[in-house]
C-alpha cells in the first residue's frame, strides 16, 4: 500500500487516474482518496498544511502500510522544467533540524535538497529544490514509517530562466508528473520489497484468541504469548502448527507457557543446527 | 559500490575526503553537519539498510582510544581498542552492532592522524610496559581495507612502537595489504573462526571457513603471527561434536608457532542490544530459545554456558599451550 501526499488538485490528478483513487472523506481542507493499492491525501499549498493532511491520512488509515511519498512539484535554479528528483536531504527555512531520507532502492531519478520555504521565492539555491510542503510532510510521515519508507519526489516547474508566475498552468503540472508515473510506481515497489512483514500464523492467532478467553491474562502475558507464538510460527511447519495450537487448547496458563518454551528451545536448537531456515 | 557518500562539514576538505569521493565519482555526495544527523536518528531500520548502505565520512572528536573493559584482555599491562570505522560490510546475525546502532551505514572515520597520536601518547606514556591496541570493535579491521587504506596507515604507526602490539580482528580474506609489506612482530591478525554450518547459518556476506583458513595460511608462511578467536560459541542440537570436529581441524593445520593467542567466548548481548536486533529479526532462531537473562546479560543457561565452555576449552588445550588461551567472560 502506497501512501501520497500532494499539496495540489492538478498534482494529484495523474496519481488519482493511475491508480483508480476514489474519494473517501475529508479533514479540514485536506481531501482523501484511495483504491485497493493506494491512498492518497490533497493537503493544499504549506508545510503545516502537508504536516496536517500526512497526519490526517494515517489516522484515517490506522493499518497504514510503510510507504510514504510526497509527490510535488518545485523550483530549481538551472535543471529543466519537467525534470524529476528525489530528495536526499529535507530542510526547512523554519527549522535547525535536517531529515535524511535512506533510499535503499536503487532510484531512477537523481537526489538533491529539497528546502520547504514559508513563502514562494525565486532566490534559487545551487544544487535544491524550493518547495513549500516536504519538511511538514517529513515530519508526520516518520510518525508512522521510518527513513527508508518515506520519500520525497519533485518536478521542477520553475527555474531562473522560467520563473514561477502567479497563475500556475495546471494542465502542465499534471503532465510533468504523469510523465514520471512509471517511474514512481517502481520506485515505491521496489522500496516495497524491503518492507518486512512480521506475521503470526493463523492457527496460531486463533489458538492464542482462544487461550485469552478462558483465563485471566495480564498485559505482559499477553505480549509474552504474542511474541511467542509469532516465534513458533517461524519453526513450525504449516500442519504443526495446526496439531501444536491443538494441544495448547484446554491448558491452564502455566501449562501453556511451559509447552511454549520447551517447543521452542527444542525446535530453535534444531534449526540453527540442520540449516533448515 | 556507494550511490551516497554523506560528508560532515569538517571533513569536507580533508585529503581522505578529497580522495575518496574521486573514487566513487558517480556516489552522490550529501552534505551532513554532524555524522550523528545522519546516523542517529530514530525511526530508521537496520535491517533495510543493510541491502544498500551508504557511507559517511566523518571527523572522530573526543577520546578516540579507550580502554578495554575487564574480562577482555589478552595479558598485557594495558589494554586498550579503537574504531576508524563503524559497522561492517558483513552481516552476522549475532553481531551486536545491530543491536547497537540505529543505521547500518558505514561511518569512516578519516582523521586517522588523531587516531595515531592518541595511541602514539598512550603506548610512550606506558614505556616500560605492555600495551595492546584492539581495533575492529566497531567494524571489521580488514573488510574494507580496499577503501580506508586503515590497516596500511597503521602498520606504519606500530612498525616504530615496540612496547605496543596491534589486533586486526577479521573474517576477512582480503589480506593481500599485509602481503605485500613485511610481517610485524607487533602485530597480530586475528580471525574470528566458526564451524562451517554456524557460519553459513549466522555469518551471512563473510567469507567461508575454508577461505578464511587459506588467509591464515597465507599470511602464516609470510610471517604474521595469528589470533583464534572462537567467538561467539554458539549452543545448538550436537553443538559439542560439531565444536570438537571444528576445533581439531582448525588447529591442526596451524602450527603453534604461528599463535600469538586463542580466544574463548559464548553468545551473550546486554539486554537492550538482544532485545533490538529480536525486533530486527524475530524469525530468527538464534534469539529465540535456551537464552535467560541474568545481570543484565541475555546469555545460554549457566549449565549449557558452562558445559560449551569447558568442553571446547579442553579440546583448544589438547592442540595449544594452556599460555595462549583467554577466556572472554
Ligand atoms: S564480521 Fe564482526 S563486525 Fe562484521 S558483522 Fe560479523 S560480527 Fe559484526
Amino acid at each position: 500500500m502506497i501512501h501520497f501526499v500532494t499539496a495540489l488538485d492538478c498534482e494529484a490528478r495523474p496519481l488519482i487516474r493511475r491508480y483508480f483513487l476514489k474519494p473517501c472523506g475529508s479533514y479540514g481542507r485536506a481531501r482523501f482518496f484511495a483504491s485497493e493499492k493506494a491512498r492518497l491525501v490533497v493537503s493544499g499549498v504549506g508545510e503545516l498544511r502537508s504536516a496536517i493532511a500526512t497526519t490526517a491520512l494515517a489516522c484515517r488509515f490506522p493499518d497504514s502500510g510503510k510507504i510514504w511519498l510526497n509527490v510535488g512539484i518545485a523550483g530549481h535554479r538551472d535543471a529543466a522544467i519537467g525534470s524529476g528528483f528525489i530528495s536526499n536531504r529535507v530542510s526547512s527555512d523554519n527549522s535547525k533540524d535536517v531529515y535524511f531520507p535512506q533510499i535503499v532502492a536503487r532510484a531512477p531519478w537523481p537526489g538533491i535538497e529539497t528546502q520547504t520555504l514559508r513563502a514562494p521565492s525565486t532566490n534559487y539555491q545551487p544544487n535544491c529544490l524550493l518547495d513549500m510542503e516536504a519538511y511538514g510532510f517529513y515530519s508526520a510521515a516518520l510518525a508512522v514509517s521510518t527513513l527508508e519508507f518515506i520519500h520525497v519526489f519533485k518536478v521542477v516547474s520553475d527555474n531562473a530562466t522560467n520563473i514561477a508566475i502567479k497563475t500556475l498552468d495546471k494542465e502542465a503540472v499534471s503532465e510533468s508528473i504523469a510523465a514520471h508515473l512509471e517511474q514512481i510506481e517502481f520506485f515505491a515497489q521496489k522500496t516495497l520489497e524491503n518492507h518486512v512483514i512480521e506475521e503470526t500464523s493463523d492457527s496460531m492467532k486463533a489458538a492464542s484468541l482462544e487461550i485469552q478467553s478462558t483465563q485471566r491474562f495480564s498485559e505482559t502475558d499477553k505480549h509474552w504469548l504474542n511474541e511467542k507464538l509469532g516465534q513458533l510460527s517461524h519453526l513450525l511447519d504449516e500442519c504443526d502448527k495446526k496439531d501444536f495450537s491443538n494441544r495448547l487448547i484446554g491448558r491452564d496458563k502455566r501449562e501453556v507457557f511451559d509447552l511454549i518454551e520447551k517447543e521452542i528451545d527444542k525446535l530453535s536448537s534444531q534449526r540453527l543446527y540442520t540449516g533448515n531456515r | 559500490m556507494f550511490e551516497r557518500i554523506y560528508v560532515e562539514d569538517a571533513i569536507h576538505d580533508h585529503p581522505r575526503t578529497i580522495d575518496l569521493l574521486k573514487r566513487y565519482p558517480s556516489a552522490e555526495a550529501i552534505r551532513c553537519s554532524r555524522y550523528g544527523e545522519v546516523f542517529n536518528p530514530k525511526r530508521q531500520n537496520f535491517r533495510v539498510q543493510k541491502s544498500n548502505p551508504a557511507l559517511i565520512l566523518a571527523e572522530k572528536r573526543g577520546e578516540k582510544v579507550l580502554r578495554t573493559p575487564a574480562g577482555y584482555g589478552l595479558g598485557a599491562d594495558q589494554h586498550y581498542y579503537f574504531s576508524h570505522m563503524l559497522n561492517c560490510l558483513y552481516d552476522c546475525r549475532y553481531c551486536f552492532l545491530q543491536g547497537m546502532y540505529r543505521s547500518s551505514n558505514f561511518v569512516l572515520f578519516v582523521n586517522y592522524e588523531d587516531f595515531v597520536s592518541d595511541i602514539r601518547e598512550i603506548a610512550n606514556s606506558h614505556s616500560n610496559e605492555k600495551c595492546i591496541f584492539f581495533s575492529g570493535y566497531d567494524c571489521d579491521s580488514l573488510a574494507l581495507e580496499s577503501l580506508t587504506g586503515f590497516a596500511n596507515h597503521f602498520l606504519d604507526l606500530f612498525q616504530n612502537l615496540p612496547n605496543a602490539t596491534l589486533e586486526l580482528r577479521t573474517k576477512s580474506v582480503n589480506v593481500s595489504p599485509l602481503l605485500q609489506r613485511g610481517a610485524l612482530e607487533n602485530v597480530v591478525v586475528a580471525f574470528t573462526l566458526s564451524p562451517d554450518l554456524v557460519a553459513k547459518s549466522l555469518e551471512f556476506k563473510a567469507p567461508t571457513l575454508s577461505a578464511r583458513l587459506r588467509a591464515i595460511a597465507k599470511l602464516i608462511s609470510a610471517g604474521w603471527k595469528i589470533g583464534l578467536r572462537f567467538d561467539p560459541l554458539i549452543y545448538f542440537d550436537n553443538c559439542q561434536q560439531v565444536y570438537q570436529a571444528f576445533i581439531d581441524e582448525t588447529l591442526e593445520q596451524i602450527p603453534i608457532s604461528a599463535i600469538h593467542s586463542t580466544t574463548i567466548g559464548v553468545f551473550r548481548s546486554p539486554k537492550t542490544i538482544f532485545n533490538n536486533m529480536k525486533s530486527l529479526y524475530p524469525e530468527e532462531p538464534l534469539f529465540m530459545g535456551n537464552l535467560q537473562l541474568s545481570n543484565g546479560l541475555v546469555r545460554y543457561p549457566e549449565n549449557v554456558e558452562t558445559s560449551l565452555v569447558e568442553n571446547i576449552t579442553k579440546r583448544v588445550l589438547q592442540h595449544i599451550p594452556e599460555n595462549l588461551l583467554f577466556q572472554q567472560k
